[in-house]
Order: C-alpha cells, then sequence, then structure tokens
C-alpha cells in the first residue's frame, strides 16, 4: 500500500530526517513512532505530497507520488491532521463541508452511518446541533475522526488520533480503528502513544 | 442652476476643518499624524493636477488618449494594491492589471455603450469619470479581499491542507479562504446600499445635484455607480485571485511564499 524509498525531509537548513525507507502493505494497521520533533507528521504529509522530499521515492495506493498523481493519491486517502481550526460555526456545517469534499451522493445514508460512528466513538447524535466552540478537544478529536471516516477511503492516514483524549476514549478509538482495519481499511497512525502502538500491526520507529 | 465656484482662499479656509481630527490624532498619540498631514498634502496637490489634466483630456476629448490614461489608472492602482496587500509581485501584479483591465473594459462599457446609449463609449466626459470610479472602488475591494485572502489562507495554512489531503481540488480548498475575503470586503458595501438614501446621500448624487443635475436624474445615476461598482468589484477580485492562485501553489498545491520577505 505505501512504499517508501531513501526519502529526506529538510525545512530550510534544518534537517528533519534522511535516507528512510520503510513499507506498509494494505490491511496493515501500523503506527509512526518517536521523539518529538523526529519528523513523524511530516512524513505523513510527505506521503500525500503535502511536504516536499529531497531525493527518493514514495509509491502509494499503487501510485508513484509526483505533480501528476497526487490529486488521484489524496482521493484515495483520508487525512486527519493533529490540530485543526475550521472555520465553519456549526458542527452541521461541518459534516456538510466533509460530504461535500468527498462528493458524497447518498446524504441520508452518510447520515446514518455518521451517528453510527459517533455512537462507537462514545459521541451522542446531538453533537451534531452543536456550536464548535462548544465542545471539547477530546469530543473534536472524535468527531472529526467520524466524520472523516465517511469518506469511506482506503488508507487512513492519522495524526496523534488519540493525543487529547483520557484513557477510556483512547479505547474507544483503538477499538474504532481496529474495526475498520477487519473492514479492508489500511491505517497509518502518527502516535507517541505506548498503549496506542502497542494494537498495531506495524511500527515505524524514527529518530 | 449653476455651481458656486470655490475661491483658492476659501479652500484653504475650508482645509482649516482639518484641524479637528489632526488635533484629536495627536492629542491621543494615534502615531497617524504624519500620514494625516502627509495624506492631505498629497491630496491638494494630486487634485490641483488632474484639474490641470483633466481639463486638456476634455479639450483633446480623443479615444486612444482617453483609453491610454486608464491603462495609467490601471498600473498606478495595481501598483498602490501590491504594496498595501505585501503580496509578492511575481504572483500578484498580472493578475490585478488583468483583472482592473477586463472589470472596467466589461461593466464600463457596458454602462456607458447600452444602458446610458452613447454612441461615443470613449467620450471623455463620461469615460474617464466612469473608470475612474470604478478603479477606486475595485483598489478598495481588492486590498481588503486579496490582503484577507492570502494573510487567512496564510495563517490558516493546515485548514487548507487538511482539505486538499482529503482530496479536496485546489479551488475547493481555497473556498473557505475566498468566502472570508468576499465578505470582509464587501460587506461595508452592501450595509451601506441597504441604508443608501436613509441614512446617507451618496456623493455621485450630491456631486450631481450640485452640478445642477435634477434629484431625479441624480438618484438613477447614483444606484448605476452602486451597481457597476459593486459588479466590476466582484469581477477584479475573482480574476485576481484566480489569476494569483496559479502562481501561489506548485505543482503539488503547496503553497509557494505569498509575501514579500521581511514581513
Amino acid at each position: 500500500m505505501i512504499s517508501v524509498h531513501d526519502i529526506s525531509i529538510q525545512f530550510g537548513e534544518e534537517r528533519v530526517f534522511e535516507h528512510l525507507s520503510c513499507e506498509v502493505k494494505r490491511g496493515d494497521f501500523a503506527c509512526i513512532t518517536g521523539v518529538s520533533g523526529c519528523g513523524k507528521s511530516s512524513l505523513l504529509k510527505a506521503l500525500i505530497g503535502l511536504v516536499p522530499i529531497g531525493g527518493g521515492d514514495i509509491r502509494i495506493c499503487g501510485h508513484d507520488m509526483n505533480e501528476k498523481t497526487c490529486n488521484i493519491v489524496r482521493r484515495a486517502v483520508m487525512y486527519l491532521p493533529q490540530e485543526l481550526s475550521f472555520p465553519s460555526e456549526t458542527i452541521n456545517e461541518f459534516v456538510a463541508h466533509i460530504q461535500k469534499v468527498g462528493r458524497v451522493k447518498d446524504v441520508h445514508k452518510s447520515i446514518k452511518q455518521l451517528y453510527k460512528n459517533l455512537s462507537l466513538l462514545g459521541l451522542e447524535k446531538e453533537i451534531l446541533d452543536k456550536r464548535m466552540s462548544e465542545i471539547s478537544g477530546g469530543q473534536r478529536q472524535r468527531l472529526m475522526l467520524a466524520t472523516l471516516a465517511l469518506l469511506d477511503r482506503e488508507l487512513w492516514l492519522l495524526d496523534e488520533p488519540t493525543a487529547a483524549l483520557d484513557e477510556a476514549s483512547r479505547d474507544l478509538v483503538i477499538n474504532f480503528l481496529r474495526t475498520k482495519q477487519q473492514d479492508g481499511k489500511t491505517i497509518v497512525a502518527v502516535s507517541h502513544d505506548v498503549c496506542f502502538a502497542s494494537h498495531c500491526s506495524t511500527l515505524i520507529q524514527l529518530g | 442652476m449653476g455651481t458656486i465656484d470655490i475661491s483658492y482662499l476659501s479652500l484653504c479656509v475650508g482645509l482649516l476643518l482639518l484641524l479637528i481630527p489632526i488635533y484629536y490624532i495627536w492629542r491621543y498619540e494615534t502615531k497617524l499624524l504624519k500620514a494625516i498631514c502627509v495624506g492631505t498634502v498629497r491630496m491638494v496637490v494630486q487634485m490641483l493636477f488632474i484639474g490641470v489634466y483633466l481639463r486638456y483630456l476634455f479639450e483633446w476629448n480623443n479615444p486612444i488618449i482617453n483609453l491610454l490614461w486608464v491603462f495609467v489608472m490601471v498600473y498606478i492602482a495595481s501598483e498602490t494594491a501590491l504594496i498595501r496587500t505585501r503580496v509578492c509581485r511575481s504572483i500578484l501584479m498580472m493578475p490585478l492589471v488583468v483583472g482592473f483591465v477586463v472589470a472596467s473594459v466589461l461593466v464600463g462599457l457596458y454602462f456607458l455603450g447600452i444602458v446610458l446609449g452613447l454612441n461615443n463609449v470613449f467620450s471623455a466626459q463620461y469615460f474617464i469619470p466612469i473608470m475612474g470610479i470604478l478603479l477606486g472602488n475595485m483598489l478598495t475591494v481588492n486590498v481588503i479581499a486579496v490582503g484577507t485572502f492570502y494573510s487567512t489562507l496564510h495563517r490558516e495554512q493546515n485548514l487548507y491542507y487538511f482539505l486538499l489531503g482529503n482530496g479536496a481540488s485546489r479551488s475547493e480548498a481555497l473556498q473557505p479562504f475566498v468566502k472570508q475575503a468576499i465578505v470582509k470586503s464587501f460587506s461595508p458595501t452592501i450595509a451601506n446600499m441597504a441604508v443608501m438614501g436613509l441614512v446617507s446621500l451618496p456623493g455621485t448624487m450630491i456631486g450631481q445635484i450640485l452640478g445642477g443635475s435634477t434629484p431625479n436624474v441624480a438618484i438613477k445615476y447614483q444606484i448605476m455607480i452602486v451597481v457597476i461598482t459593486m459588479s466590476a468589484s466582484m469581477l477584479s477580485l475573482m480574476i485576481a485571485i484566480k489569476l494569483s492562485s496559479k502562481r501561489a501553489f506548485d505543482g503539488y498545491g503547496r503553497m509557494r511564499q505569498v509575501f514579500k520577505k521581511g514581513n
């Protein structure tokens, strides 16, 4: 599913990492770990061409990542960043925006799936009527995961999906991801959480 | 009904009114003192020059000279927008020029040729003031909107990359930023439109009435001025954003250095 060969990432004079090679197979649940600042999030972004690489190559979802294929790859991928300030005032607006981005045709079916995802992640469906500013960081993280899951992409790239969560919520997220893995999704998550990493089938250690 | 001339001495007496804002600007240490003094001097000098060259433009009434003059105004407006938004010249200059030219020509000629039904749309008496008012408004809107668009995009890059990373096209990922730019730049104009005639009597209308037109003619011109300035401003803004965003991103959709270094 992902094959990274001899890539380096550098921001100006600052070298983040170099000569990295790794592989993630279809159906894997992989975790990218390492100390802060070692380039975990940058690697995740580089996989979908959001961060430039210096040398080497990336093959992802059956395509060599380049200017021509990046849009095709991004439509096969779900990307959950660690932090996001979404401009929508209400959560319903956020959901509608994601459905639009994902070109969701059957909105009714999509909303039913969203209710199911929210329930699996320990959230009430009434949360959809709230404003973004009214929910906590942990709720926001789970809400985004539940909503982005509607995109139904084959590869999930998640940046610290359990960072703002307590133990109980973290377990819900892990179970949710494992269920999706069993449904055939490939999951690659950045995490410095040892417990989270222990549930993953592949570890990619940076730094 | 003629217009009463203002002698240069009376003009100087009138300018004394500026002492009121100048006093409060000085009193509250707003650091705007130099700006208002320079602004006032520039305004007076520039307007005196306008008086001179408009006299010649009206005398010659030559379509080519009038068009050339509009291109000079477009260039000055583009340079001004470039300085105020602080966006790199290589990204914004050409899109601004194209936006200003296309919008002013299309909307201006539509008004002069179709709405007013002029035989000679390049007649200096109509062509120069209409292009002037269009460019002035387009400049204001573009400075606010383009500045908002790029500064918000720069500040909230994570949102743009989030949308792009989830398969949105570049224009889809830019949509929230275009929306903010439109809201910020057009809200004051729309609010003004709603109270026009009730709270404010706009400049064009006042000018025409002072110049001897009947209120009936003046209001129709005023309505059309609001319509053409809004249309041209939106058209020029969309062209500027569309064309500049082609230069502001690389082949992967990643943002290039948009603002001039040192800002």
